[in-house]
């Protein structure tokens, strides 16, 4: 991990930069607008009209905009929001993250005009380093559809913390892609808050780029509130791939499932680590685990670390992990009907993801299908 | 079309088949008979390609190639099909789409031009109304939680869309029902003919009731101990493997 704190010393300096450039001077007075719109989404960040911006990242909303003064300073921000970043704060201890949150005084009002919507996060003058951040409302009852494409290019590091707030009843869909070019890094920080009976159901598809690493955090703080990690972490050549999860239930009768699998040939690695927190007296939780890894060649390597921390009986809790390598009597079985060893190996993996991939929204299939088609190949052909 | 001359064959340090002589022409349906453990999958396998079979001595020629020069895929490719005793389940990986990559494949190889999903479906869904095999195959992954049956008419349904010359079905009556056993019987036979070869790996007389073979072989300990006419497999259904045993051992 030695790679990750080297790289920390820029992203201070670029944190204080930002923090200094930015000031609040706008503020929104009807809070209350975009509390109650259906399928509003607020977004904290960057605003592409200050010259700052071209310093720190492009980033690009897709239906949605951001609207002319919607900006917000943390003063004036809801009480709930300023309530939820006070115990953020103090809860992060990732360093990471903390600058984000503490540093950043702005945030913006984004308007999504469909119950979908793409945030492409690109970096095209070859950058140092990019930062992002975002945060999401999802209001009450309202179903939302978000893509978060990663695509760095020649950049050292892109940085991007994401704080989703799912109101209660509401349901989020979130595809996460980092495809990065060959040297590019990129960390992604999730943080999710769920309200009463909403649903979070993420995909996480890491495809390429020299690092990429999801950490996600899940507060499941309603009751019935579900939460559902799924991911995929594709490696070759010298490439690591780094999936860290902190599930926590704090109510009862809230379920998480969390299903990860590494792929990986050449000298790729992986780590995954999986915490899940069940809270004292929280009536019946539901918890699944899995985490696997399937190696491709001798020289990849795979860390697995499920981790359940239980203080409450009545809970149904499961967690498994495991590291293997592809089924060779399956691939004989293949090549044995005329294709060849890559090719079979390409549909071995390419089966291995069918479950974890089964209940992706259609709607990111588009962007999903042939990406992963072409990426599974890379990894089989190695 | 096939000729095997002296093959030993060893797994590990275990020698499985000690010196087989088999030559097998276009047109002829074979029947391979024997104990367990005697080496009948092994053939089988060593045919297909499998790599962790060694081949220390002999020859395996197929239409004039030799074939331990050749790849799995290859001899595949080239017209080897072996339907496994036991075929692999793969979750995950949905049948016919399989079947469509290896069908390509094998056009690739041989220069004509793939088929796209749909007539590809078109032909795989005609071959399944012919065989008789419930549709709902091409919806599932491939073996995967199909019945002991199940797996043999998948075998036998791959067979009829790669269109192979030499076909060896390893116990493909084992775990068959009676109408199975006859579905199958009746697909082989109107499968073959006269550039078509068949070897049949069976426990048992009763497929070849169905299927007439133009020859029988006793494997026993990793050789032919004797070759026959269809008669030898009724000698066998009454006097088993007993005297051939005897014989090895004196
Ligand atoms: N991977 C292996 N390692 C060691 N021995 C093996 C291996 N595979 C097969 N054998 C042995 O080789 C011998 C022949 O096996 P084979 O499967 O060819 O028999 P068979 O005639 O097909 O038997 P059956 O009628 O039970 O299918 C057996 O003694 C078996 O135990
Ligand atoms: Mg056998």
């Amino acid at each position: 991990m030695a790679m990750i704190s080297t790289k920390t010393n820029s992203l201070l300096e670029l944190a204080q930069f930002w923090s200094q450039r930015l000031s609040p001077d706008f503020s929104l007075r009807d809070h209350e607008k975009y509390l109650y719109t259906p399928l509003d989404a607020i977004s904290f960040g960057i605003s592409p009209k200050e010259p700052w911006h071209r310093a720190l990242g492009d980033v690009v909303f897709h239906n949605g905009y951001l609207a002319q003064g919607d900006v917000l300073g943390m003063e004036d921000a809801p009480a709930f929001l300023q309530e939820k970043y006070l115990s953020l704060r103090q809860k992060e201890d990732d360093f990471l993250c903390r600058y984000n949150l503490a540093y950043s005084p702005a945030f913006y009002y984004l308007p999504l005009r469909q119950n979908n919507s793409k945030i492409t996060i690109a970096d095209s003058e070859r950058r140092h380093a990019v930062a992002t951040s975002l945060l999401c409302y999802i209001p009450p009852g309202a179903e939302h559809y978000l893509e978060i494409h990663n695509m760095a290019q020649e950049t050292r590091l892109s940085h991007c913390h994401i704080v989703v707030f799912l109101a209660s009843g509401s349901k989020l869909q979130l595809l996460l892609i980092h495809e990065l070019d060959e040297p590019s890094q990129s960390i992604v920080h999730l943080h999710f808050i769920l309200s009463v009976e909403s649903q979070a159901v993420v995909y996480d598809l890491q495809l390429s780029g020299k690092l990429s690493r999801t950490s996600i955090e899940a507060d499941l703080e309603g009751e019935r509130s579900f939460f559902s990690l799924n991911g995929l972490l594709l490696g070759r050549g010298e490439e690591h791939r780094d999936s860290t999860s902190l599930l926590i239930h704090r109510s009862s009768y809230s379920e998480s499932k969390t299903l990860c699998l590494s792929l990986l040939n050449n000298k790729a690695s992986s780590a995954i680590t999986g915490n899940i927190v069940v809270e004292p007296r929280i009536r019946e939780a539901k918890a699944h685990q899995l985490l696997r890894s399937l190696l491709l060649s001798d020289d990849a390597k795979a860390f697995c670390r499920p981790q359940l921390e239980i203080g409450s009986h009545e809970v149904n809790c499961s967690h498994g992990s495991s590291i293997g390598e592809l089924d060779q009597e399956a691939l004989y079985y293949l090549q044995s009907r005329g294709v060849s060893k890559e090719e079979a190996r390409q549909l071995l993996l390419k089966a291995a993801t069918a479950h974890l991939l089964q209940d992706l929204a259609p709607i990111f299939l588009p962007t999903t299908q042939e990406r992963l088609n072409y990426y599974l190949k890379e990894v089989a052909y190695g | 079309m096939l000729t095997i001359q002296n093959l030993h064959v060893r797994i590990g340090e275990k020698e499985i088949l000690r010196g087989i002589d088999l030559t097998v022409k276009a047109g002829e349906i074979h029947a391979i008979m024997g104990p367990n453990g005697s080496g009948k999958s092994t053939l089988s396998q060593v045919i297909a390609g499998r790599e962790d079979l060694v081949v220390s001595q002999g020859s395996l020629v197929f239409e004039q190639e030799n074939l331990l020069e050749l790849s799995v895929e290859e001899r595949a490719r080239r017209g080897i099909f072996v339907a496994f005793q036991y075929p692999v389940a793969v979750p995950g990986l949905n049948n016919l789409q399989f079947m469509r990559e290896a069908v390509n494949a094998q056009r690739r190889f041989r220069g004509e031009k793939e088929l796209s999903s749909s007539d590809f479906l078109k032909k795989a869904q005609k071959v399944m109304h012919d065989l008789g095999i419930p549709q709902e195959f091409s919806k599932r992954s491939l073996n995967d939680g199909f019945s002991g049956g199940e797996k043999k008419k998948n075998e036998i349904l791959q067979m009829y869309l790669l269109e192979p010359k030499l076909i060896i079905l390893d116990e493909i009556d084992s775990g068959l029902d009676i109408d199975a056993l006859q579905m199958v019987a009746r697909s082989v036979n109107s499968f073959h003919n006269e550039k078509r070869a068949f070897l049949l790996v069976t426990h048992y007389q009763r497929l070849l009731h169905y299927i007439e073979p133009n020859y029988v072989h006793v494997l026993v300990d990793g050789k032919i101990v004797e070759s026959g006419g269809k008669e030898l497999a009724e000698k066998l259904e009454k006097h088993g493997y007993d005297i051939y045993k005897n014989q090895l051992s004196s």
